[in-house]
């Protein structure tokens, strides 16, 4: 069961105001196609679907205003054999959280109150050993004094992240447990980094105008749906320059360990706050359109959290991309234990100099922060280098 | 010193001063908690250059057990590991060492892995033998005979926070001397201390929750 929820149209969007259902329970609807309208404050807007498959139900009716988020119909993948009687109950369950979810939205001072009786019990050791192994623990049920979470339950709940129904486990939670879970994790793997790897930054800016040029060629041959983002590109270029520099390409754990497969982690940022970073595989071997192929299931579904563990663990090093806006420049924190993060600002016009004479280019700021343990200014310099050169050779990636 | 309780000697001559020398910096606060400890610490006491005050127990001196052959002096600076063990520490010392190894006998036989600590040494403590048996155990339990509050108890729970607080997976428990008079009665007297069977009553309740 895919979940179809108000879309968030821009960071200031807080809710929007269902106009029109342009689909019917029954319908089949693919990628792209517009369900609906709705209005926001920018505007009506089309909304489009993310997913293939069959519309189960319209949870909200036309003329409610719902904030961002909010479920707002259910649709059946296409091959599903989820049984009907499963379905209605899935449905019942959902319906039930949207209630909950408008209940809190008109009845704030409620979760305050609730704050102190929130708190976590648990032993010293075992929220240490949380930490250490990666465990959220708001997802534990202690079995110690008084409630609390013990070494037991975070051993077991560790061993049970090995197993694949945790994955399942995990998606079968609520949202916002999930929500709190990736902050809770971002906090402390970017703790963890800040407190134990000695960054070092580099930046390189790199002229656009022919990498761009050559994508609009390459798209006006394409139809709509298979067009390339410039992302891919730096995508590839990445991979290829991880290629030549494959120290760039490892994890640091007592020692530097070279990865062979280049699994670029991209960076996707959540609706609700917090960024996950689901992996590329195998980039290096991929076609331009292969990797916007990835790039178009992996996104939504990042967003939506349902991520494959193999996705979420298995990343060597990550690409950070601000894209379209005004912001020049980004320095990455590294995620352990990976020894570098490359930060793209946005493709920005400006003014470049080049054979004596100025004008003005689509430039792009490319930043890598790496891990001084692991490798120096030499390596960086190479790894930037090369994906420079790539991108001035945009028709050979 | 002669000192402890358990042989209905009644308010009048029924004390753990202990804690009340262990106070007073400077001066060194030992307890004989074994057969070879009373045959060897005194030895050691009398070369030493600083004011040693050892405590022996009226309740342990008509217990019998055999000891090496070549028991001699021991050393007074270290606490010992009477009984290694993995799911519990006790801490504790003087008359509570033979209590707490026949608790941790009756309890290993429903698996319960318990280790005994002696502390010998009540002033100054030793830290590091503390600490180890915490962060190898991760459960503690501290008995002693003496009133419970500002006691050695106190001072040694105090320890583990300050420097195992990481180490622990639930609170430290202890069992100390009820604050009343000692009574004369027999029975009165024994509930006022800690006993064997309130070890392992303590202990089961501590570790049922890794049982459910």
């Amino acid at each position: 069961m895919i979940e179809f929820n108000m879309p968030s149209l821009g960071a200031d969007m807080e809710d929007g105001t269902l106009v029109e259902w342009r689909v019917k329970p029954g319908d089949k609807v693919q990628r792209g196609d517009i369900v609906a309208d709705v209005d926001t404050q920018k505007g009506l807007i089309e909304i489009e679907v993310f997913d293939e498959g069959i519309i189960e139900e319209l949870i909200i009716k036309e003329g409610e205003k719902v904030p961002v988020g909010t479920l707002m119909a259910l649709i059946i993948p296409e091959g599903d054999s989820e049984s009907s009687e499963e379905k209605t109950e899935t449905a019942g369950k959902k319906k039930k959280l949207v209630e909950v979810e408008r209940e809190a939205v008109i009845t704030p001072p409620k979760e305050k109150v609730k704050q102190s009786s929130d708190r976590v019990k648990i032993s010293p050791l075992a929220r240490k050993m949380a930490e250490e192994n990666g465990i959220d623990i708001s997802t534990l049920k202690g079995t110690g004094p008084e409630g609390s979470i013990t070494k037991k339950d975070v051993e077991e709940a560790d061993a049970l992240k090995k197993t694949p129904q945790a994955q399942k486990a995990i998606h079968e939670n609520k949202k916002d447990t999930m929500l709190h879970g990736v902050r809770s994790a971002i906090a402390s793997a970017m703790s963890k980094s800040n407190r134990e790897i000695p960054h070092f930054y580099m930046e390189t800016k790199i002229d656009m105008s022919k990498a761009l040029a050559w994508l609009q060629e390459t798209n006006r041959k394409r139809e709509v749906k298979d067009r390339l983002l410039y992302v891919v590109l730096l995508i590839k270029a990445m991979a290829k320059a991880l290629e030549k520099v494959p120290e760039v390409n490892a994890y640091w754990e007592n020692g530097l360990h070279l990865k062979e497969a280049i699994n670029i982690g991209f960076a996707v940022s959540l609706r609700k706050g917090g960024v996950v970073i689901p992996a590329i595989h195998g980039a290096k071997e991929k076609t331009l359109t292969e990797l916007m192929t990835v790039l178009n299931d992996l996104i939504p579904r990042a967003k939506a959290l349902k991520l494959r563990s193999s996705e979420l663990s298995e990343s060597t090093i990550t690409l950070t991309n601000i894209g379209e806006g005004n912001v020049a420049t980004v320095f990455g924190v590294i995620y352990p234990p990976q020894v570098a993060i490359v930060g793209c600002g946005s493709i920005i016009d400006e003014a470049w100099a080049e054979n004596g004479s100025l004008s003005s280019r689509p430039v792009i700021h490319i930043t890598l922060a790496a891990d001084h343990r692991a490798i120096d200014g030499y390596l960086g310099r190479q790894f930037l280098t090369a994906m420079k050169d790539h991108l001035q050779n945009p028709e050979m990636l | 010193m002669n000192s402890g309780i358990g042989n209905q000697l009644a308010a009048q001559h029924s004390h753990s001063w202990e804690p009340f020398y262990a106070h007073v910096p400077g001066l060194k606060v030992i307890s004989a908690g074994t057969h070879e400890d009373a045959r060897g610490m005194l030895a050691t006491a009398l070369e030493s250059s600083d004011p040693v005050i050892i405590f022996e127990y009226t309740s342990l001196l008509n217990t019998q057990s055999e000891i090496p052959l070549n028991s001699g002096p021991v050393d007074i600076d270290k606490a010992k590991i009477r009984r290694a063990g993995k799911d519990l520490s006790i801490i504790t010392y003087g008359p509570g060492v033979y209590k707490a190894l026949a608790a941790a006998k009756e309890l290993a036989s429903s698996g319960i892995d318990v280790e005994v600590l002696d502390l010998r040494v009540l002033n100054p403590i030793d830290n590091e033998t503390i600490m180890d048996s915490v962060a190898k155990t991760h459960r503690v339990l501290v008995v002693e005979e003496a009133w419970r509050s500002v006691s050695i108890s106190s001072e040694i729970i105090s320890r583990i926070m300050e420097h195992s607080f990481y180490e622990l997976d639930m609170p430290i428990q202890r069992l100390c001397g009820i604050e009343v008079p000692i009574p004369y009665a027999k029975h009165m007297e024994d509930a006022s201390i800690p006993q064997q069977q309130d070890i392992v009553d303590t202990i089961l309740k501590m570790m049922q929750h890794d049982r459910v």
